[in-house]
């Protein structure tokens, strides 16, 4: 077993994917971590340009801030909830003051959340499956299939070992994306900013945002929380490409299905968010990041739980199918 | 060299990664699911109960500002807000000192406003004063989105339309209580540059009905921002670009002198 799953490595590595999936990431992070540090330098010129002051000095909205908010904190009506919601805010923002950085200064732990934040959707499952459509369908396709099933081994096991193997190289995958985007916005901010303070935890209760349960985590422990629900996601449009790829013969209908569902999916949402059923479709649930954050909510009544059992599902679908329609499917090359 | 370096990398780096994630996994859901742990109605009720033992608010005041974000000064670098700046206005024309009361909450709705007035907290406050200078509705305006252009137009009117009841339920509140006071309610200016005229329609439409229920009674004034802001937004606005500067307040201020006195 572990000799196939060996082999399968070997043969992912050998098709060069990885190597194609580094450059289109080196391309989009650079082009990326240059652009938000052009747009923070067009901000501060453009503020200095406003208000006519030779320097910016961030200080003065920030202790606005925090004077507003010491003052709402002391209001005695308000409720203990909304009081440490607020408390969360000041130790935040004292944090910024008294380590004299500017908050929205672009550090390379926050180009990395925000990086996998936008990628969730559709890059990051992109490369997944750019890296996974062929695993079967191209076995298919250049007719190795028969050599391969020649062997002494069952069908599930050949299929589990391509899976597991799919598997460790996605979770490599995800790690090279944090890497590299750290890495690379690193060297244009030159900023770490890892211990930063970031609020989390917002919470929807009856359509409205509510901050009282959130926590403060270092920057750090953001990126492990957000690279996990990416790693998550990861793996379940893992599933469902091996379903796909074991369906279909030939690995560019393989990724043309993924695409067109992952895109379609997308305007699904746009159009349909009223439609109840929408929530169950998988595209609309890899936004998991956005429940963090708590900008969002997509259709009424989902929640990160939701969305998580949801993708499972799909995941363990798929899984089951690949199965069944792998060990039934007749070889006729 | 594959079988000797690179497959165990994969492996073990693979396992490490697994099991890293899988932890952040299930904290980020810890995390987020935060807010299931009910809230204790002891812990809701309490400051509430302190809270009729002592007044924030001076109990006696000439001049009492009530309302939103507006109200409490948010932007002004000098902390004062309109309220302090109309005083010292006041002070600086006939040197007589006055008192201020400032009952605002930031993020505050007109529902709220009349919440806070029918709690009977701030009755005292409220009958003893001689002006009530009221800002409300720019949180309740706010709050409609201006991006799908069907339903917008219904929800504006409903939005209006509870807006307009419950400061009319306000108001009448407040006379129930001080019957003698002079009301003073500040109009919506647009904080956004860029020409919406839907939104300017909105604007004019929200201020022109607050000016209606000014217009039937003497002691209610409505104070317009809406064309003292119009064209000085670079000079009014402060750093966040939606609550006045000290410039803005200022102006705010005398509007109030101008129109009141």
């Amino acid at each position: 077993m572990i000799a196939l799953i060996r082999n399968e490595i070997q043969k992912i590595l050998l098709k060069k994917k990885m190597l194609l999936i580094l450059f289109l990431l080196l391309i989009f992070v650079t082009l990326f971590s240059y652009g938000q540090n052009y747009a923070y330098e067009r901000t501060i010129e453009q503020f200095e340009a406003e208000t006519s002051e030779t320097a910016f000095d961030w200080r003065v909205p920030a202790g606005q801030r925090l004077d507003d908010l010491e003052r709402r904190r002391s209001n005695e009506s308000i409720p203990d909830e909304v009081r440490a919601s607020f408390d969360r805010e000041i130790q935040q923002l004292n944090y910024f003051i008294d380590n004299d950085i500017n908050p929205i200064t672009p550090t390379a732990f926050k180009f990395n959340a925000e990086f996998a934040e936008q990628g969730i959707v559709l890059f990051i499952p992109l490369l997944v499956v750019i890296l996974a459509a062929d695993l079967v369908s191209g076995e298919f396709s250049k007719k190795t299939i028969k050599i391969l099933l020649t062997r002494a081994v069952p069908r599930w096991k050949i299929l589990l070992s391509k899976y597991l193997a799919l598997l460790m190289m996605t979770t490599i995958l995800v790690f090279i994306v944090a890497v590299l985007s750290t890495l690379v916005s690193f060297l244009f901010f030159r900023e770490l900013g890892a211990s930063e303070p970031v609020v989390t935890g917002f919470s929807v209760f009856e359509g409205q945002l509510v901050s009282d349960s959130t926590v403060l985590v270092s920057r750090l422990q953001y990126s492990v929380f957000i690279y996990s629900l990416v790693w998550f996601v990861s793996i379940i449009i893992a599933s469902i490409t091996l379903l796909i790829s074991v369906t279909v013969d030939s690995s560019s209908s393989a990724i043309g299905i993924l695409m067109a569902s992952l895109i379609g999916g997308q305007f699904l949402q746009f159009f349909l968010a009223e439609w109840e059923l929408v929530q169950y479709f998988f595209v609309t649930n890899l936004d998991l990041t956005r429940y963090l954050t708590g900008s969002y909510q997509p259709v009424e009544g989902m929640s990160l739980t939701f969305s998580i059992l949801t993708l499972a599902v799909w995941g363990g679908l798929s899984l089951i199918f690949s199965f069944i329609i792998f060990n039934r499917k007749d070889v006729l090359v | 060299m594959f079988k000797k370096i690179i497959w165990p990398l994969i492996v073990t780096s693979a396992s490490i990664l697994s099991i890293l994630f899988l932890y952040g996994f299930i904290a980020s859901i810890t995390v987020s699911r935060g807010e299931e742990e009910p809230v204790s109605s002891e812990d809701q009720t309490e400051p509430v109960q302190e809270f009729t033992d002592e007044l924030p608010v001076a109990e006696v005041s000439d001049i009492l500002v009530m309302g939103d974000s507006l109200g409490a000064g948010v932007g002004d670098e000098e902390n004062r807000g309109f309220g302090e700046r109309y005083r010292d206005l006041l002070t600086e024309a006939d040197g007589e000192e006055r008192t201020l009361a400032n009952m605002s909450v930031p993020g505050y709705e007109a529902p709220q406003l009349l919440e806070q007035i029918e709690s009977g907290e701030f009755d005292s406050a409220i009958a003893s004063t001689e002006l009530i200078i009221i800002s409300i509705g720019g949180n309740d305006l706010n709050r409609l989105q201006i991006e799908d252009e069907l339903t917008i137009s219904l929800e504006f009117e409903e939005t209006l339309s509870t807006y307009i009841g419950n400061l009319e339920a306000s108001i009448e509140a407040v006379r129930a209580l001080n019957p003698e006071a002079q009301l003073a309610l500040i109009g919506l200016y647009n904080p956004y540059r860029q020409e919406n005229p839907e939104l300017s329609r909105f604007l004019m439409e929200w201020n022109f009905e607050t000016q209606l229920l000014a217009s039937g009674d003497d002691r209610i004034t409505h104070i317009p921002t809406y064309e003292l802001f119009q064209y000085h937004l670079d000079d009014y606005l402060s750093f966040d670009q939606f609550h006045p500067n000290g410039a803005g307040y200022q102006a705010i201020a005398e509007a109030l002198d101008r129109i009141l006195n």
